[in-house]
């Protein structure tokens, strides 16, 4: 087959030793970047993009926009693995698409003692969701993206609506208070600048005289960012709550057994999950190749889906492996996927992959459909480095597990000041505001109290993350349809999607009912 | 163990500040011309002492993005500034976010700022305290126009085509956010040729909205996208849109859009109507340090990377300065104002 010549002229082109080189710097860049909470790939690709530039110029002997690119991407593949290191060990979220992994990955680590399987479980899993990817974009690439131009409002609010549907009822033990804070979520994703309307809503301070005031009320128009607040929420909310329970000299009981014997566990967890991890990913890959929907959206998907495929949902938020594997292959297949519209349409599909595009402007190459006839080296160079650093970024993610571990047997006293350093400067770093770091510190007082009140958190980061994109598609729906409801089952594709959504809401209640008939038939029987 | 583990992670945290610093600030070599003065005030400063904030008011990647760092990588590579200008994004609120940054910069050679039609439309949609006008112009690197697309297989074979389906009945169209220069466009034709209003789909951005039109999506059936936007789609073998006119005075005269008719010679006579791709600087600044940066840029203009940018783009060359740029500013601010009272875009 063509393809196979063309990918091994790829490969050939990505093993060159100074592709290689900087394919090594980019992903391990990547990772320090990921473990980073705040500085995201996103700005870590947009702070590279100047040596980008000078390297593919050329004025580093054998290098080219092929080293450029890889150079780039890798920063995204290292990134992708390394933001969840974080959120396992320090409930931090250390990329936007490792919020999700707070849910289940610190638990596992920190409650159950398992931070090595918990690490490994989720590289284990990034690299499976990584590899399908990967394989999807070399065979199907032109084709997958042609067909995904068709997805518009009402088929990415179906999207949205399923993943809606599949979170419900997350960490609720009672379904009142995951309501409250649904809408609280919401609510506060609602706060900014509208760009459907062009106008500013829930603003407040518009037209003031004092000056921080009105800093205040311009830097609101970018919203609320969701990594201040789950970091706030997650990361001081958990240290005031644990300190308060356990004191301050407690100390972690954390499994000793390191090393092979995680992986081992972690292949056997992937062993029992393979249709899980393998459908997420191809769903993933999907996604992420809508224009403008990247791995963060997908990863909650992912979440939401693996919870829905479990017999014993209320594992969720406890630390359940599946809840670990199958957001993170979604995750980093959608992150590959982003890559496709790129190269094959010239539209991003995710803000890491718009900053990726704009490396290519600068360097003079036109990101489209000609970038395959006319650049066909720099392509398939680009895809066999994926291949590559996926492969690298593993082998050197799971030789830093049993490190990674044992900061889990530093004593929690130690420990925990560190913690709310990084979390501040890593709030701070995101758009060098005081204001998300004033965000991060209220909702770590927030955090801690709705802990005590015994409030789920999931449902409102849920809702903050997803509201404003659901929210967009609706009203981007209602408008082409001239607010006909009809609209919104326009197409085959919404019209399914939505059929789904129905069916994962209506199926729990349809149990339980039953579940309710059985009980009271049974009690029925005891009278007799 | 705590030793080893907390040594390890400060390295790290310092390691990749070190990275951040070396790559934002270290990429332009000192020039001798940066210890001309010892220490002056700002009223007499005639050159940057210090690294220069390029700020950017979309996110990285957008349309403004790729110009502002292609303008930064020129100044770099060429010595054009004795201090590295490093490229800043304070996207949000459509662009406020960045304006207002810069405007409370006042008198500080550092911050200059690219911008683009947002620069009107958003400061006088928000009512923000200040006008265009009111910031330190330098220059107009280029003006990129708007083009009248359809898909491939649209029965609309030019723009008289259009105007009569835009007058049946209302047409779905795409554009970047609501109350932009797309939608400006659109609301211009709209008034011009007494159609009937379009249906006005808002997107994220200037790609998304051709791959809007490409995909059909949400039954949208035209945009005014840029010629680049519209290139990934019209270039190659897999063509999905087809340009009916430009809105410009004469027909492309080089590249792939050559001989495309004018959309005034098919019955629009809108052909003033551009994206500016210009750069202004902190408000107050003397002269002489305004002086400066139009000569930067005027270097940037005459450079053979950006005449490569402009063609590659499909970009008009337009370089404006001093009075010529002022004046350009002020009718396109009442352009914009036109628009917006028209349309009661001002509540």
């Amino acid at each position: 087959m063509e393809v196979f010549g063309l990918l091994a002229g790829g490969f050939a082109t990505a093993l060159q030793p100074i592709n290689i080189a900087f394919l090594f710097v980019g992903v391990t860049l990547g990772l320090v970047i990921g473990v980073l909470p705040g500085l995201g790939g996103t700005s870590g690709v947009a702070i590279l993009l100047p040596i980008s530039v000078v390297i593919a110029r050329g004025d580093i002997a054998g290098a080219d926009t092929t080293t450029a690119v890889i150079l780039l991407a890798g920063i995204y593949w290292g990134a992708l693995f390394g933001g969840v290191i974080t959120s396992i060990l320090f409930n931090i979220p250390g990329e936007p698409w490792s919020v999700v992994l707070l849910f289940d990955g610190f638990p596992l680590a920190k409650r159950k003692g398992k931070p090595g399987l918990a690490l490994t479980s989720s590289f284990l899993a990034s690299f499976v969701g990584a590899f399908i990817a990967t394989v999807l974009f070399t065979l199907f690439a032109k084709e997958i993206a042609d067909r995904a131009l068709a997805f518009g409002p009402p088929e990415l609010f179906a999207v949205f609506v399923l993943s809606f549907a599949t979170l419900v009822g997350l960490g609720a033990e009672s379904p009142l208070k995951a309501l409250a804070m649904l809408a609280m979520g919401l609510l506060l994703a609602a706060i900014g600048f509208d760009t459907i309307t062009g106008s500013q809503r829930l603003i407040p301070f518009a037209g003031s005289e004092f000056e921080p005031l009105r800093n205040i009320q311009i830097n609101l128009l970018a919203g609320v960012g969701f990594v201040p607040v789950t970091i706030g929420l997650f990361g001081i909310g958990e240290i005031l709550a644990s300190a308060e329970e356990q004191g301050i000299g407690y100390m972690e009981k954390i499994s000793a057994k390191l090393g092979f014997k995680d992986l081992l566990e972690a292949l056997g967890a992937l062993r029992k999950r393979w249709f899980l991890v393998v459908s997420n990913s191809l769903i993933g890959f999907l996604f992420g190749v809508l224009p403008g929907h990247g791995a963060t959206a997908a990863s909650f998907l992912g979440y939401g889906l693996a919870r829905q495929y479990a017999k014993n949902k209320e594992d969720f938020g406890k630390g359940e492996i599946s809840g670990i594997m199958g957001p993170q292959a979604t995750a980093d297949a959608a992150g590959v996927a982003s890559l496709v519209p790129m190269v094959t349409l010239g539209v991003p599909g995710s803000p890491t992959s718009a900053v990726i595009m704009a490396g290519l402007f600068v360097w003079g190459l036109q990101p489209g459909p000609l970038l395959f006839t006319e650049h066909s080296t720099f392509v398939w160079g680009l895809i066999a480095s994926i291949y590559l650093g996926h492969f690298l970024t593993f082998i050197l993610c799971l030789l830093a597990v049993p490190l990674l571990a044992s900061i889990m047997r530093v004593p929690y006293a130690i420990i925990t000041p560190f913690i709310v350093v990084i979390s501040i400067i890593g709030s701070y770093s995101l758009n060098n505001s005081m204001l998300d770091v004033a965000f991060t510190v209220i909702f770590g007082l927030v955090g801690y109290w709705l802990r005590k009140m015994k409030y789920p958190l999931a449902p409102l980061v849920v809702a903050l993350v997803l509201g404003d994109s659901t929210e967009r598609e609706l009203r981007k729906t209602l408008i082409a349809g001239a607010g006909n409801p009809a609209f919104f089952f326009s197409s085959t594709l919404s019209t399914v999607v939505m059929i789904l959504a129905a069916i994962v809401l209506i199926l729990p209640l349809v149990g339980a009912v039953r579940g309710r008939l059985r009980r009271a038939g049974v009690a029925a029987d005891d009278t007799d | 163990m705590w030793r080893v583990t907390g040594k390890r992670f400060v390295t790290i945290l310092g390691s990749v500040m070190l990275v951040a610093t070396a790559c934002g600030g270290g990429a332009a070599a000192p020039s001798p011309s940066a210890s001309v003065a010892a220490s002056p005030t700002a009223e007499t400063m005639t050159q940057p002492t210090k690294p220069i904030e390029f700020v950017i008011s979309t996110a990285p990647g957008g349309g403004s993005d790729i110009y502002a760092r292609a303008m930064a990588g020129i100044i770099e590579k060429n010595k054009l500034s004795p201090q590295p200008v490093q490229p800043v994004n304070k996207e949000g609120g459509s662009g406020a976010v960045a304006f207002t940054y810069v405007y409370e910069k006042k008198a500080d050679m550092h911050y200059i700022m690219i911008t683009l039609n947002s620069f009107f439309t958003t400061i006088i949609t928000q009512k923000l305290p200040y006008k265009a006008t009111d910031f330190t112009p330098i220059a107009n690197m280029a003006l990129d126009p708007f083009f009248l697309w359809v898909n491939d297989d649209s029965p609309w074979k030019n723009a008289g085509d259009f105007v009569t389906a835009a007058k049946a009945g209302s047409i779905s169209v795409a554009g970047t956010g609501s109350k932009q220069e797309d939608e400006a466009l659109f609301r211009r034709i709209e008034d011009t040729m007494k159609t009937k209003a379009f249906t006005y789909i808002p997107q994220t951005s200037g790609a998304t909205v051709a791959a809007a039109l490409a995909g059909h999506q949400g039954g949208v059936n035209a945009t005014v996208n840029n010629p680049s936007e519209g290139l990934p789609f019209y270039q190659g073998t897999n063509k999905k849109l087809r340009p009916l006119c430009a809105f410009t005075p004469e027909s492309p005269k080089t590249g792939v859009y050559t001989g495309l008719a004018t959309c005034a010679s098919q019955g629009i006579p809108i052909d003033d109507y551009y994206i500016m791709r210009a750069i202004v600087a902190a408000p107050g600044l003397t002269p002489a340090q305004q002086a400066f940066w139009v000569d930067v840029f005027k270097k940037v203009y005459d450079s053979a990377e950006w005449k490569k940018f402009m063609d590659d783009n499909a970009l008009n060359p337009d370089f404006r300065t001093g009075i010529d740029f002022r004046q350009f500013l002020t009718r396109y601010q009442q352009v914009h104002q036109d628009i917006a009272t028209k349309f009661n875009w001002v509540q």
